[in-house]
């Protein structure tokens, strides 16, 4: 049973300072797996995003004035409940998938 | 048992030493981020346990297989508990709302403003099952539940180990009076039941039913071959069920031509699988993991191998596994009643899992490693309990695509009268 305790040990550690930046990507896979079940499509998006973008690491312990961390996550947030409609209109046009939300000015940037 | 859960102590410590502990004291009162991979894996986490633990699902694997084994007694019947908790199904960002007037900075330290934290699930399960002559009668109830974990470890240990399987009885007994279910988004309580009826020969084994969660329910099973297939009844659709397996449960080639020359080819399952898997989609269909899965269980009475081939998304071999065992250890009571072999013991399994690129899911693919070690003791016919702890398991992450890494550990006891 102690054994079965210490393997419950690992209850929170600090956050990836890209968490916010790799969390808008994923955005964007999910909502294009969700609106054309294609997974090859949500894969390739996110290697597109992953090789045109640059991350922004959130410092938590000092973050910019006005901007707590956890309003970072606004990018994936806004990203995960755009519309299908919206989705497909947006294609792979990645640009305008980040122009969804202004926490994405905060968290990535063109590589 | 104290051997086994020393040496999972050392795989789990060299699998993850730098993740056993945090440093510092991390905020009481956080909340899950939504709009992150890590919230839907959770969500999907909650639903698929809810969808895959059910009463059904325990009732075939525990209660109505002892039951089906003395079918040829003139009456009788098996009662069966089972408990399973899989920690870190998902790791999500949480934070420290301050609308809830707590100061991140007095309860916990700055750097876990936002934090990392694991998800947790626990499903537990009771049935019984009677019979008189061929016909019989069976029920089993199931509650599964699932959260952020808490941020003490020790009583995260508590919690899912002790008081929540204390908790759930009562639930579990009164399943189908009792409409308490939540779902939060973050955390959910489900209930479920099932309660039917079933018919058995030498030849052929079938029950139906109805479960609170899925409808009707109808499952069919040769004695001959172990060909199986089942299905569940959605209002007025008949539809294959969410997870549908078909194939060779376990074939004894020995036991089929009366040879016991044959007994160290071992049993040999071979099955097909088909899935829900991914996201879940807004355009109407679904995902599906298709699988084919050969097992050999007990070459030489010692050793089992086996290998699975994934068929949809991403074709490819997705796992391969060994596992060595003492002389009896699958020993069941369809076996013959003069075999000096014992029943039950220890069985160490290892070996490697694929996972496909899903960044849908925060997932980027590649091998993991696996383990399961079991602990069974108990006779045939009687009862037996059992206990397994898994890293890695490949039914696991079927299930949970996105849980690398994450440890289960499973509880049964049956007993047959």
């Amino acid at each position: 049973m102690i054994a079965l305790l210490l393997l419950a040990c690992t209850a929170f550690r600090e956050v990836d300072p890209d968490s916010p930046c790799r969390e808008a990507g994923y955005a964007i896979a999910r909502r294009t797996e969700e609106c054309t079940d294609d997974t090859e499509l949500a894969n390739a998006r996110y290697e597109a995003f992953e090789a045109g973008y640059a991350c922004i690491p959130m410092d938590v312990l000092d973050p910019e004035p006005g901007v707590a961390p956890e309003d970072l996550y606004a990018c994936s947030f806004t990203i995960d409940r755009l519309p299908c409609e919206v989705v497909l209109e947006l294609g792979d046009d990645l640009d305008g998938w980040l122009a969804s939300a202004d926490a994405c000015a905060y968290v990535v940037e063109p590589a | 048992m104290t051997p086994v859960l020393l040496l999972w102590t050392t795989l789990a410590h060299g699998q993850q030493q730098s993740e056993l502990v945090g440093e510092g004291r991390s905020c009481t009162g956080a909340v899950p981020i939504a709009g992150t991979a890590g919230y839907a894996n959770l969500q999907s986490a909650l639903r698929t346990s809810a969808s895959t633990y059910t009463a059904a699902r325990f009732a075939e694997a525990h209660t109505l297989t002892g039951d089906a084994r003395s079918f040829k007694d003139p009456a009788g019947g098996s009662v069966a508990y089972e408990l399973h908790t899989t920690y870190n199904v998902a790791r999500l960002p949480a934070y420290q709302p301050s609308a809830l007037g707590l100061d991140y900075a007095e309860g916990c330290d700055p750097q876990y403003r936002v934090v990392e934290r694991p998800a947790d699930l626990n499903a537990i399960s009771a049935g019984f099952a009677l019979h008189k002559g061929p016909i019989g009668l069976f029920y089993a109830a199931s509650l599964s539940s699932g959260q952020m974990a808490r941020e003490d470890p020790v009583m995260r240990g508590v919690y899912w180990s002790m008081l929540f399987p204390i908790y759930g009885l009562y639930p579990l007994i009164s399943a189908p009076f009792l409409p308490i279910e939540y779902d939060t988004g973050g955390s959910s309580l489900t209930i479920d039941f099932i309660a039917g009826a079933s018919f058995n020969t030498d030849l052929l084994e079938v029950r139906a039913g109805y479960t609170k969660s899925e409808g009707g329910y109808l499952f069919a099973r040769d004695h001959v071959l172990s060909l199986f297939g089942s299905l569940v009844v959605h209002g007025k659709e008949v539809q294959v069920g969410g997870v549908f397996r078909t194939g060779l449960q376990s074939l004894d080639p020995a036991a089929l031509a009366r040879n016991a020359a044959l007994k160290g080819i071992g049993r040999t399952g071979l099955y097909y699988r088909d899935l829900p898997f991914g996201s879940s989609d807004d355009v109407g269909t679904e995902s599906r993991l298709r699988s084919g899965h050969l097992r050999q269980a007990s070459l030489a009475g010692i050793v089992d191998v086996g290998a699975s081939y994934r068929i949809r998304p991403d074709p490819t071999l997705s796992e391969a596994v060994v596992g060595f065992h003492n002389r009896g250890w699958d020993t069941t009571a369809d076996d013959d009643e003069e075999t000096d072999d014992a029943y039950g013991g220890f069985l160490v399994q290892g070996g490697a899992v694929e996972l496909p690129a899903l960044h849908s899911l925060g997932v980027s693919g590649g091998w993991y490693p696996s383990a399961r070690v079991e602990a069974r003791m108990g006779e045939p016919g009687v009862g037996h309990a059992s206990f397994s702890l898994l890293l890695n398991d490949e039914e696991q992450l079927a299930l949970y695509p996105f849980a690398r890494n994450a440890v289960s550990y499973n509880l049964v006891i049956d007993a047959q009268f």
